[in-house]
Parts: structure tokens; sequence; C-alpha cells
């Protein structure tokens, strides 16, 4: 046994013992008047303390005559209603810290595209950046959750924390991860899906060391997130800068469809504009996007294999990206009287913000012909991170 | 209440029977199963807490505090009723199981 002071030894006891304040200052006093008396009667310090064991070991036996299955039972209890109370206090802080460096970053990037002349902007859509920044208000929620949890198990079922700490952090950790890869359906994009994957070892670190961030550090946690914030919201800007530099098409035949493929020639009139109409689209929610068009009677009637494709297009000029050969969703549309109608799903391809809508047909020469440019829009893939990981695998 | 498993230790029956008579601290309870025992027993500390603890959450003793003349105020230990019928108990429980043990390690030292 190491040497220690008579302070150390029963700071160390005091510290471990799962009992309610009054208990354990009595077994404090109890164990101190013991050490007197020993030490009184010839005994030296190291010699008393050594009898008594170490403070784990005699905190461990005073407590085990009173563990029952029924404290385990108060001890989730008090680890639930604890750790929910701190994991929203930590998700509110970590959104009041993330606000301000989104608007730190955001003001600062402002002012020096102003002072270039770039132009620069952190508008941009969606694309799962708001998950990111949710995920990371998660993460600081859980690591305020992990502060507590072990101690309150440990004080509700009558057990040393250390000896609670790796079940409950372990049991917190697989229930976060849960809740994170296959619960949480929202907008993902790469960043939102390792920000979820990541957020639950936040329980470990807050639970492992719960003085992460020094007391003097503290008053600078705002600076801290924007200093963190920073390089994300300039990935996010470069971006959106690039966009925004590309000149507008002019026009549907001038959204890069020569990447479809040929038009049909018998479709486009004297106008140079296809006898299929546009049509439209809309989206209730997270739904599909429902498609139609008007077409006049013959039209079609050298065509078979019709079908409806989204293709990945710019955000700023929805012209079809030319680094995709193939289009992300494709959707067989439906013959009404005088109409087409087709549902497809675009928020199931990850990866994809903008996308062109094409309406495409086999000809008679058994080549596929773009036959009408259906409409552009954007969305951002929508699910679970676990739909997202298997979407990708099986891209 | 439940008998004392004298084969899981016999800590609590020596406790039982120190403090029969007098109100003890913790301390004065382990000088006095020494003393008794003629140094045959020295009960480690680390075990006598948790011993006191167990019985008085069991109802076979009690506790107080009381102050010193010199040094800290101690918690007495006093044996209740219910100490009593369990330090009976165990006592013949103790004896059986002794004489028991006597007799197969008399026959085997005379085999």
């Amino acid at each position: 046994m190491p040497e220690r002071s008579r302070n150390d030894f029963l700071s160390e006891l005091d510290a471990v013992l799962p009992f309610p304040d009054d208990r354990r200052s009595e077994i404090i006093e109890e164990i101190a008047s013991h050490l007197d008396d020993a030490v009184g009667d010839g005994q030296s310090e190291s010699s008393a303390q050594r009898r008594l064991g170490e403070p784990a070991d005699l905190a461990r036996d005073l407590a085990r005559p009173e563990q029952s299955v029924w404290r385990v039972v108060a001890g989730v209890g008090a680890a639930l209603r604890s750790g929910i109370g701190h994991w929203l206090y930590g998700y509110l802080l970590g959104s009041l810290l993330l606000l301000l460096g989104a608007i730190g970053a955001a003001a600062l990037v402002q002012l020096m595209g102003a002072l270039l002349g770039t132009g620069w902007s952190l508008l941009t859509a969606d694309q799962g950046w708001n998950t990111m920044l949710v995920a990371l208000a998660g993460t600081v929620g859980l690591y305020y959750a992990g502060r507590v949890i072990p101690n309150r198990v440990a004080r509700a079922s009558l057990h040393l924390e250390r000896d609670v700490r790796p079940w409950a952090v372990g049991v917190t950790t697989m229930v976060a991860l849960a809740i994170a890869l296959l619960v949480v359906d929202a907008p993902q994009n790469w960043a939102s899906v390792i920000a979820l994957a990541l957020a639950p070892g936040a329980v470990a670190l807050g639970a492992y060391r719960p003085h992460l961030v020094p007391p003097g550090l503290r008053a600078y946690a705002a600076i801290l997130v924007l200093a963190l914030a920073l390089p994300v919201m300039i990935l996010v800007m470069s971006g959106s800068g690039t966009s925004m530099n590309v000149d507008v098409a002019d026009g549907p035949h001038d959204r890069n469809l020569g990447q479809v493929g040929p038009w049909w020639p018998p479709s486009v009139d004297a106008d140079g504009l296809p006898p299929i109409e546009g049509g439209g689209w809309s989206q209730m929610g997270n739904g599909p996007v429902l498609w139609s068009a008007a077409f006049e009677p013959g039209a079609l009637a050298e065509l078979h294999s019709l079908r409806l494709e989204a293709w990945h297009s710019d955000l700023a000029t929805f012209a079809i990206d030319d680094r995709f050969m193939e289009p992300f969703a494709v959707a067989v549309p439906s013959r009404g009287d005088g109409t087409l109608a087709a549902a497809i799903d675009t928020e199931s391809e990850p990866g994809v913000g903008a996308w062109q809508l094409v309406l495409t047909g086999v000809g008679p020469d058994d080549v596929r012909y773009v036959l009408v440019a259906g409409g552009g829009g954007n969305s951002t893939f929508t699910g679970s991170v676990w739909d997202w990981v298997t979407a990708v695998i099986g891209y | 209440m439940a008998k004392l498993d004298l084969l899981k230790g016999t800590l609590p029956l020596l406790v039982l029977s120190v403090i029969a008579d007098e109100e003890l601290y913790g301390y004065e309870i382990a000088q006095r199963i020494r003393d008794r025992s003629g140094d045959l027993f020295a009960p480690s500390e680390g075990s006598l807490y948790p011993t006191l603890h167990r019985l008085e959450g069991a109802g076979a003793l009690s506790a107080r505090w009381r102050a010193s003349e010199r040094g800290p105020r101690r918690r007495y230990y006093a044996i209740t009723p219910a100490g009593q019928t369990l330090l009976a108990d165990a006592s013949e429980e103790w004896a059986r199981v002794s004489a028991g043990v006597n007799r197969v390690a008399r026959a085997t030292n005379g085999a």
C-alpha cells in the first residue's frame, strides 16, 4: 500500500463511499477516530491504515450488505432522470455556442468576401448541414450526460462509481449509438453522418474526462467554437461559391441534356420546342417528387420504354453534372388520357443536392432519346445514418 | 432473523460475544477480541467495520455517538434483544459445528 497521509486516506474513502452525505461523514468520523486510537495505542499511521485495507475495498465491503436488485433498478431510474436533464442542458448550451459560432463565422466570411471582392457567402442549401450542427449540439449534451450518469447510478444502487462506470458508459453509449444511427431520420451528408456516428463517444469522454474544459478556458468557449466551426463554414462557403460562378443556362436546351442522350428528332417542332409540355412537379414533405406532363396525341407513338430519370445537376443552374453518366433515380411513367405521370424518389441517394428530371424513351432504332426536360429542384438525402451507409455501399 | 453462516466466518459471533456485556466502540471491539482469544484472533479492521454496520443494519446492534474524555467522539455499539437471540443461536450452532469438527479430527488422529 502506498504511504498516504490520514487526510488523503479519509478523502479517498469519502470520495468512493456510495452513501448520502450524512452517512458518509459518520463513517469518515468513525474511521478517523479508529485511526486516532490505533496511533495512540502505538501503531504507526501506515500500519493502522494497512489494517483497514484500501479505501475502495473498505467502501465496497461497507456497501455490499445494502445492495439489491431494487437498488440497481433505482440506479437505472436515477441515470435516466439525471442523464436526460444534463443532456438537455448540454444540448441547449451546445446549440447556443454553435449559433454564436455560426453567426461569427458568417460575419467573418461576409467581411472577407467584401474586402477581397470575391462575393463569398455562407448561403447554401441545407444538404444535411443543419443535421450536423444538431448532432454537434447533441454531442455536447451527451458529454454532460456522461459526466453525471455513473455517479448517479453508483449513488442510487450503492455501488462504487469506479465499479459501475464501465457498465453505465457502455449501456448509455450503446443506447445513444442506436438512436444516432438508426432512429434519427433527417437530411444527411457526409459531415452529418460522421457527426452522428461519433457523437455517442462523448458519453465516455464525459465519464472519464469530466474536466475536459479547464475553468480558465470556459470563458473563451464561444471563441473556441468559432475557431472549430470556421473550417467547416469555409468548406461550405467554397462549395457554394464555386457554384455561383457558373453561368446560368438559358432555356431547356442549354441544360446539358446532351449528357443524357440525343433529342428525339420528331419531338422538336418548328419553334424548337418539344410537343410534350414540360409539365411540373410537386412534393409533399419528404415524399416522392410527383411529376406530370401533357402530350399531344401520337407524339409518343414510335417510342417505348419511357422513363422519367433524375440526374445530378448544378445547384445554381440545374445543368446536368458532367461527372455523372447515369441518372441516380428512375421511374416508369403511367400514361393517362393525354398525360404522363410518375413518382420519383430524389431523397434516397447520398450526395444529391440539385437534380434535373428528364423524360426519355427508346426509339425505333433502339436508341434512348431525350423527350423533354421535366424541371429541376433540389433535395437532400433523408434518412438515418444506417440508411445513408447502406445507400453508399450499394452505390 | 437469519442465522449466521459460521462456516463463512466467525467474526459476527466474535463481535456479538465481546459486545454482549457492555457498549464498545470499534477499536475496543478489535482489542477485546484479540485479548480474549489470547492473541489468537486479530480481526482485520477492514472486515470489522463492515461487519458492525451489517449487524447494525440487521437490527442486532444499535449505535450511538459518545464524547470521549480525550480525543474525538466515538461510535459505541450495544447489543439489542434481537442481537442477543442471534448470539444465542450462533453460539449454539458454533458449539455443534466445533463439536462435530472435533469428533472428526479426533477420529482422524486416532486412525
